[in-house]
């Protein structure tokens, strides 16, 4: 006679198995619990074959001018995806270039005499007449850093890129934003 | 244009005359292809709403499935039209769970007893018509309590007759994944129905 206590310990996934077609465990010849499991789960599929479903709520077919409609250029279905549930694009890629772009401006609005680092990063110093920031002062001694990109770029009279990136960004998504909102209205999606 | 009659097996009636519609269709006429819709907007929406179970959101789900295989009808490369278009159905019906997930709405809705579609040739007894109401709302209960995936495996394993493999491909997830969400998702039914199981003895 089986412990019936020990069917805590019997293997569940395998009788499931069984009833896919897997290997038979033993366990279903020696314990009343797992039988009965096996049992319930073959009724439980029988049952959802013979389930009813609901009805379906209207007719699907197509009108002439939803024909059209899907019958149009690439560029045109292309818009008419945008703004859809099956969009999951767009969204992120919109928030993510307008994010990036306002933390651009952000950090080109900070003057350049702040220091930028968190508490745990070394402050700026000053080495063969540069700033290297973030270097810890035992480094210092044996490497000589270069000095930071944008003091060159000073130093030759070149632009900072960065005011100008940011505000590549922040255009392209707020004209992601807008796509979205134009093809949702064109296309009437809710 | 391809002539889908020379590259497939006209045998079976059934597919014959799918074909016959499909290459209608493709030729522009609209009739045709709403033949098929006729033919096959039921048990489409039989599947969806088994994996959906949201009248409406189902009903979307096929329709948008009806609009994809309008638009790709120069893809059909023969065989079986129903299949193709179950795996369309299938995708569309996936893409709505992953809506449901991004964008939770109500949980489903309970269905009134109208709603119910008994399947051609069930009985006519109107006790075992109320038995089978009943099984179908447990069972429809609790199917949409357990997780999207394993509804989704358990519906194309033991409604649809799908194969592990032809799951996995279709859900584009391994073989032993699949097998692994068919198994939880009946021991979850099971453990979700153990209190109602004698409605379905006997």
């Amino acid at each position: 006679m089986a412990d019936h206590g020990s069917h805590a310990r019997h293997d569940r996934f395998a009788i499931a198995d069984a009833i896919g077609g897997g290997a038979l465990p033993a366990t279903i010849g020696t314990c009343p619990a797992c039988r009965a499991l096996h049992l319930d789960l073959l009724t439980l599929q029988g049952a959802v074959r013979a389930a009813w479903v609901p009805r379906r709520t209207r007719d699907l077919r197509l009108t002439l001018a939803v024909a059209s409609r899907l019958q149009r250029r690439h560029w045109r279905r292309l818009l008419g995806m945008i703004g859809t549930p099956r969009d999951a694009l767009s969204r992120p890629l919109a928030l993510s270039f307008t994010g990036l772009g306002l933390a651009g401006l952000l950090l080109t609005a900070v003057p350049a005499g702040l220091p930028m680092g968190t508490a745990g990063a070394a402050a700026p110093v000053e080495l063969n007449g540069a700033y290297v920031a973030g270097a810890s002062t035992a480094s210092m001694s044996t490497i000589p850093a270069p000095a930071p990109a944008t003091d060159i770029r000073e130093e030759a009279g070149l632009p900072n890129p960065l005011p100008g990136l940011s505000i590549g960004l922040l255009t392209i998504g707020a004209a992601l934003f807008t796509l979205r909102r134009v093809a949702r209205r064109v296309e009437g999606v809710r | 244009m391809e002539d889908l009659r020379s590259t497939t097996v006209p045998d079976d009636p059934v597919q014959r005359r799918d074909l016959i519609l499909i290459e209608r269709a493709r030729s522009g006429d609209l009739d045709a292809f709403n033949d098929l819709v006729i033919l096959y907007q039921d048990s489409l929406f039989a599947l969806v709403v088994r994996m959906v179970p949201d009248r409406d959101q189902a009903s979307d789900a096929v329709q948008e499935a009806f609009f994809s295989a309008y638009r790709n009808l120069t893809s059909f490369r023969g065989g079986s039209v129903k299949s193709w278009l179950n795996r369309i159905c299938v995708n569309a019906a996936m893409d709505t769970q992953r809506a449901r997930k991004r964008r939770p709405v109500q949980p489903y809705p309970e269905l009134e007893d109208e709603a119910w579609q008994p399947r051609a040739g069930d009985e006519v007894d109107p006790e075992r018509i109320a038995v089978q109401a009943e099984r179908s709302r447990a069972i429809a209960a609790a199917m949409s309590q357990i997780t999207d995936d394993q509804r989704t495996a358990i519906v194309l394993y033991d409604v649809e007759g799908y194969d592990y493999s032809e799951i996995a491909e279709m859900t584009g997830v391994s073989l032993g994944t699949v097998k692994s969400r068919i198994h939880r998702g009946r021991l979850a039914l099971r453990d979700l129905m153990s209190d109602r199981m004698e409605l379905f003895r006997g």
